[in-house]
């Protein structure tokens, strides 16, 4: 069974994943009061503006937290068993839900620096974070 | 009590049979929940005139109207706030009492959580019904699905992470909860888990299915209904009252990632306002039917409900007991994790049946005054005091 991968005519989210293809993460922007509008709501929660522009962010950030997934509850993910759930901080107000590669669980540390790597599966272009080498 | 709330009493409960496969369809279920809830109060179904469905149900109010022969509905609601919508909907059934909309009112929900919706079975099927099950879907199917973030025990198991390693949590304090309710199981004939008694043991050998989860930390699958009235209160002898009731939301409550204190529940601030209300406080409850969708849930509510501070659950579990004749009986019908998964209405019927006295082999002596939550979503709340 194919992986699910995001439908990127989604009008709100369209920009994050053409962003993706370009290795970029970018999230949306008051283009009023320039507040980071992540992810994407109705309208600016802190001044109303519906209107919004595309801001680049960090491609890095830091480890808020995890999860080492033992069991697939979508057949797609069977083979891939296990692997770990992630939520990296790049920016004030600014996290992802993404996937934790080249650490042993026994290293994984909240707080730790980590890097995006954009890489294709299943037909979406995808981020996985992995720890920051030092000096990288 | 001086809150207006204590104004409205719990004067019937019922239940349709808790099973892991049936015939019926989800209404009738409920239906049965529902007679049973009127024949409880010795009151005639067509006599009920105001009706709340928790959310998410697949019936309407009018598969109601007709199937209990209800003659003049002045009142109908949805509580939506997924698992806790069957706790926020006593306070849509209190509203209506205390203004005068409705005079009687029918909370009922249930469903065939075994027979059609089992989360182990997988499918494209299921990403679009979890999706659509939650708040915000295309967050779920954009940002989330992808990764294989899918199921609630996945969400919840980023915040548990999070909770262990900021709190240093001793997790044998999760499968404190897991023995607990099985234990209360063997206790109650309508457990599903009635004569499968647990030991730490079988806990501990039970497979993980996202870390620090195991199966046994998780909730049952069942198919079940259960079936509320609400009244003035003094309109009936043996009313339960509801002391107080509340709803509540965490910050960013569509989205777990982006929730700016991730540990954050809807539960924080409901609880402050339920006990403020009613002029009570968490050493004042005598049992506590806590939400046990996962046995890392029914610990976060009791830190956010201000049993103890963030982080010292464990610690609390081990020192005042949750088990029947410990300090602080939690479950007392086995919950979510051995009763049956009713959506939280079966919490309620059986906090009803404590204060009556009624539990039998179960009875926590000398009851007064318990507690019964909601949890539902990304962490949305409810809770009501209750007291006879």
């Amino acid at each position: 069974m194919p992986r699910p991968v995001p439908a990127v005519d989604a009008p709100e989210l369209a920009g994050y994943w053409e962003g993706v293809a370009r290795q970029v993460l970018q999230v949306p922007q008051c283009p009023s009061c320039h507040a980071l509008r992540w992810p994407p709501r109705g309208a600016c929660p802190v001044c109303g503006v519906v209107e919004f522009g595309w801001a680049p962010v960090p491609a890095a950030g830091t480890l808020h937290s995890y999860a080492v997934v033992n069991r697939a509850f979508h057949p797609a993910f069977a083979g891939e068993i296990p692997y770990t759930l992630c939520v990296t901080e790049v920016a004030p107000g600014v996290r992802f839900l993404g996937r934790l590669v080249g650490v042993a669980d026994r290293d994984i540390e909240l707080g730790m620096p980590v890097t995006a790597e954009f890489a294709d599966a299943g037909g979406a272009r995808l981020v996985y974070w992995r720890p920051t080498q030092p000096g990288g | 009590m001086t809150s207006p709330q204590a104004g409205a009493s719990i004067t019937g409960v019922g239940e349709s049979a808790f099973t892991r496969g049936t015939s019926h369809s989800e209404l009738q279920l409920c239906l049965k929940a529902a007679r049973n809830a009127c024949l409880d109060r010795e009151c005639p179904p067509e006599s009920l005139d105001g009706l709340v469905i928790p959310g998410g149900r697949k019936f309407r109010v009018e598969d109601v109207v007709t199937g209990l022969g209800i003659t003049d509905l002045r009142f109908s609601s949805r509580a939506e706030l997924g698992g806790a919508s069957s706790v926020a909907a006593i306070g849509h059934a209190v509203a209506a009492i205390v203004s005068g909309l409705a005079t009687r009112v029918l909370i009922v929900g249930g469903w065939r959580g075994y027979s059609d919706r089992r989360l182990g079975a997988g499918g494209d099927d299921l990403l679009d019904k979890l999706a659509q099950a939650f708040p915000a879907p295309e967050f779920r199917r954009q940002l989330e699905h992808p990764y294989g973030l899918i199921v609630p025990l996945q969400y919840y198991a980023l915040q548990a992470n999070r909770w262990i390693r900021e709190f240093e949590i001793d997790l044998s304090a999760l499968g404190a909860v897991s023995l607990a309710c099985r234990s209360h199981a063997q206790l109650n004939d309508k457990a599903v888990m009635k004569d499968r008694p647990l030991a730490i043991e079988d806990y501990l050998a039970s497979p993980i299915v996202s870390d620090p989860f195991r199966v046994l930390d998780c909730c049952l699958e069942t198919d079940g209904a259960a079936a509320l009235i609400v009244e003035e209160s003094g309109r009936t002898a043996g009313g339960i009252r509801v002391l107080a009731v509340a709803e509540g939301r965490p910050d960013s409550p569509d989205d777990i990632t982006n929730r700016p204190d991730m540990l954050d529940l809807g539960i924080a601030k409901a609880a402050g306002r339920a006990f403020d209300s009613a002029g009570l406080g968490p050493e004042d409850m005598d049992f506590c039917e806590l939400y046990d969708c996962f046995t890392f849930v029914v610990l976060r509510q009791l830190e956010e409900m201000g049993f103890c501070p963030r982080g010292e659950s464990p610690k609390l579990v081990a020192e005042r007991g949750i088990t029947l004749g410990g300090k602080l009986p939690v479950n007392t019908h086995g919950g979510l994790l051995s009763e049956a998964h009713v959506l939280g209405l079966n919490h309620v019927t059986e906090a009803v049946r404590q204060l009556r006295g009624s539990c039998g082999a179960r009875q926590v002596d000398g009851a007064r005054l318990g507690l019964v939550t909601g949890y539902g979503d990304f962490g949305d709340g409810a809770i009501a005091v209750m007291g006879r």
